[in-house]
């Protein structure tokens, strides 16, 4: 019998490759562990990825029958999105809500390679909708919202807790946002002798908020770079902000050297 | 002097003929043979479809950019391919019908040595009784002037809701055997994204049909999104999106008839179905654009330079194999003809091996796989490394023979591509999917299982996404029209 693998593990996280070779005896002693897991463990339903193999197989009790689905896909839905509270044996100790179609249109290939069809209907739909996703390589709280999905990770730890919840250079860009907003109300006082030196120090202030500006690409670079398996294609999005601010800066700049010829 | 002949203008034939012309200068010759007056930026499209652009933003005439590159342009469609010349003459040329209006109808034969096919496809909208925008019930963004009448109807629909009608749009692929699914998905959330916009967005129901497998395929096999920390398959966030949006979704669908608000469909499972519309865009199949080949003598060797669905065939291995035995390697490389080797073909018109999705027929053997999408970056790089290695035999580096050794070779099982899909144009808000995906084309035998280096194969939800989209448009609309600097823009 197989390990039955639980979270955090980052064998869990792999994304199952299509069964392609049909002949590969390899497949037969998946199967064969995936039975006595679920036997052991009393499933009703078993991916291969939940005892480490990256192959997409489900194992699914049909009629007291154990059906073998290779490849399996939802090529079609019926009915309503449902609410499910589900719990999984990946996940021990979780209840999550998520949404679900009422009924899923399934094809799959059998040991032969036959394709095969199967319209699940009630609890049936729901345990298969999992197992599919988890041959996807999603789970449960993949279907949260971003809100829900924080929330989750806080309590049952992130993935193997190697991708932060929170960036440093998030932060920064909170501060620097902080900073131009009181830049920009300062502007507005401006004339008040309390706020005028937001004219005297105008170049100062440009330095400074270009300097931030740099700091955070440079960061951000280094953040993105570090935590490479966490986020991806941020290259455009860090140099894109970084212009957005540095057109804010540039704004900043040439209003309170206006502001300032006009007052004078 | 040699003579580079270049049919068509697209991404791939465009690309192809500046950088030859660029290399080569003015000692050698190159021509262009496209029917159309003027360059598209396809992919912005559908900003024309949802009328965020107007058809001359996405725009320009060849003919002015073509006489200052010094490549001699003809307006005219190709009609048949003669590799080995005629009768007292061993030289090989194309014959054209200009659609130039000052010479319409008139027909040429335009002599090469060099012979690059980049006619791309034909928009084939007669395999499914009913579609298309031109006698039929549906609409079309693979054209400017498709996705131009795409939104007059667009625009119309919203004022018509804004009355308090509901309308019913219904977006997708109109037969089983089509491509180009992410041009779908991207209109689809444009439509939802400017539905919101007007305030209209309660009085519409937005429906996906495709003829993918699972809701994600995108016609290659799905790829893989960082996603709250982890990789997930695009089924599952193409999933959440739709069911995010509110779009609800049929995949695995062969459309079979469309008629005046509604069309005809059948499942993988065999079942018929069907379902109502008020607005349809969908897209067609393409098929190669019926170019006709013939020999010395004139007998017709069309099925000796084509394969049957119009597309040329390349140095790929065309021997019809099962799924599971596909390999990287029936991929072309030298996109080569493989009996008139001064003969090459790019972009769409060159024949795909297989499928790059698995394989699936309807319980009724209707087959309903999308085809392999050769467009977009992929097309402009084998564009240019056609050209390159055209350059180089004309330089006598090495002669036609030695191309498959020593030719610059650009495979889709070894080339990555990106693509954007946006929601709407905002550069301050939206969330765009951004894709990148290694190999196009799945290696099984290099990356086993998905096929594909899980280390470049990612995507994000973000508004970096439309930022791109904004860059990518005006920066290759600045490339194609060879302004300052355009040899540096990659493809």
């Amino acid at each position: 019998m197989a390990e039955l693998l639980t979270y955090p593990d980052q064998r869990l996280l792999q994304i199952s490759g299509l069964i392609r070779h049909f002949d590969d005896p390899g497949i037969d002693e998946v199967i064969k562990q995936m039975r006595e897991t679920m036997q052991e463990h009393n499933l009703k339903a078993l991916s291969a990825i939940q005892i480490g193999y990256p192959y997409r197989i489900i194992l699914f009790k049909k009629n007291g029958n154990i059906e073998v689905m290779i490849n399996p896909v939802i090529y079609g839905k019926e009915g309503q999105r449902i609410k499910s509270l589900e719990s999984d044996e990946s996940l021990p100790g979780a209840e999550l809500e998520v949404e679900r179609f009422e009924v899923v249109k399934i094809m799959y290939q059998d040991r032969e390679g036959k394709d095969k069809f199967f319209t699940a209907k009630g609890e049936d739909s729901i345990i298969l909708q999992r197992k599919i996703d988890m041959v996807f390589g999603g789970y449960l709280f993949d279907k949260l919202s971003k809100k829900e999905q924080k929330r989750f990770f806080k309590e049952y730890g992130n993935y193997g807790d190697t991708c932060p919840t929170s960036f440093v250079k998030d932060k920064i860009l909170t501060a620097l946002r902080i900073f131009l907003v009181l830049h920009f109300l300062l502007l507005l006082f401006s004339w008040t002798k309390f706020a005028s030196f937001v004219l005297n120090y105008n170049t100062a202030l440009f330095g400074i908020e270009l300097i931030w500006i740099i700091i955070y690409a440079l960061y951000a670079k280094y953040e993105t770079t570090k935590y490479k398996n966490c986020t991806s294609c941020q290259g455009a999005n860090v140099f894109g902000t970084s212009a957005l601010y540095g057109a804010v800066t540039l704004l900043l700049f040439g209003g309170s050297w206006l502001l300032k010829s006009f007052l004078q | 002097m040699a003579r580079i002949v270049v049919l068509g203008a697209g991404v791939s034939g465009h690309t192809a003929a500046t950088f030859a012309k660029h290399w080569l200068g003015d000692k050698h010759e190159v021509v262009v043979v496209s029917p159309n007056s003027k360059w598209n930026w396809i992919p912005s499209n559908i900003w024309v479809g949802v009328g965020e652009m107007t058809p001359e933003d996405v725009v320009f005439e060849l003919a002015p950019v073509y006489q200052k590159a010094g490549i001699d342009f003809r307006q005219a469609k190709a009609v048949s391919i003669h590799p080995e010349g005629k009768e007292g003459s061993d030289r090989p040329f194309v014959t054209i019908e200009y659609t130039d209006p000052n010479k319409k109808g008139e027909t040429e034969e335009v002599e090469y040595d060099y012979l690059i096919n980049a006619t791309g496809p034909k928009l084939n909208f007669a395999a499914t009784p009913g579609l298309g925008p031109d006698g039929g019930h549906s609409l079309s963004v693979c054209t400017y002037g498709h996705a131009a009448e795409a939104n007059t109807h667009f625009q119309n629909a919203i004022e018509r809701m804004k009355k308090g009608e509901k309308v019913k749009f219904l977006i997708g692929t109109g037969h089983g055997m089509c491509t180009c699914q992410g041009a779908a998905f991207e209109y689809i959330f444009n439509i939802e994204h400017e539905l919101r916009e007007a305030g209209v967005r309660d009085k519409a129901e937005i429906k996906w049909i495709s003829n993918e497998q699972f809701l994600g395929d995108f016609g290659v096999a799905g790829l893989h999104i960082k996603w709250g920390g982890h990789i997930v398959s695009s089924k599952v966030l193409a999933e959440s999106l739709f069911a995010e949006r509110g779009v609800d979704w049929i995949t695995g669908a062969h459309v079979k008839e469309v008629q005046k608000g509604k069309l005809q469909y059948e499942l993988l499972d065999g079942t018929e179905g069907e379902e109502t519309f008020d607005f349809a865009m969908l897209i067609p199949p393409f098929s190669g654009v019926g170019l006709k080949a013939y020999d010395k003598a004139g007998n017709d060797i069309t099925d000796k330079v084509f394969m049957p669905n119009g597309f040329m065939k390349v140095d790929a291995d065309y021997t019809p194999k099962p799924f599971e035995e596909w390999k990287a390697s029936d991929w072309p490389k030298y996109y080569q003809n493989p009996d008139y080797l001064n003969m090459f073909a790019v972009g769409i018109a060159f024949a795909p091996p297989h499928p790059i999705s698995k394989p699936a027929k309807s319980v009724n053997g209707t087959p309903i796989t999308p085809a392999p999408p050769r467009t977009g970056m992929p097309s402009g790089i084998i564009g240019k490394t056609v050209a390159q290695t055209i350059t180089e035999v004309i330089e006598g580096k090495y002669s036609l023979e030695e191309v498959k050794e020593k030719g610059h070779h650009a495979s889709m099982a070894e080339m990555g591509a990106a693509c954007v899909a946006s929601t709407g144009k905002s550069l301050m808000n939206g969330s765009a999917v951004a894709l990148t995906v290694y190999p196009v084309v799945p290696d099984y035998d290099k990356f086993p299982g998905t096929g594909r280096d899980p280390n470049y194969t990612f995507g994000e939800i973000g508004l970096a996404g439309h930022w791109i989209k904004h860059i990518l448009h005006y920066m290759f609309m600045w490339k194609a029209q060879l302004k300052p600097g355009w040899t540096l823009i990659p493809e």
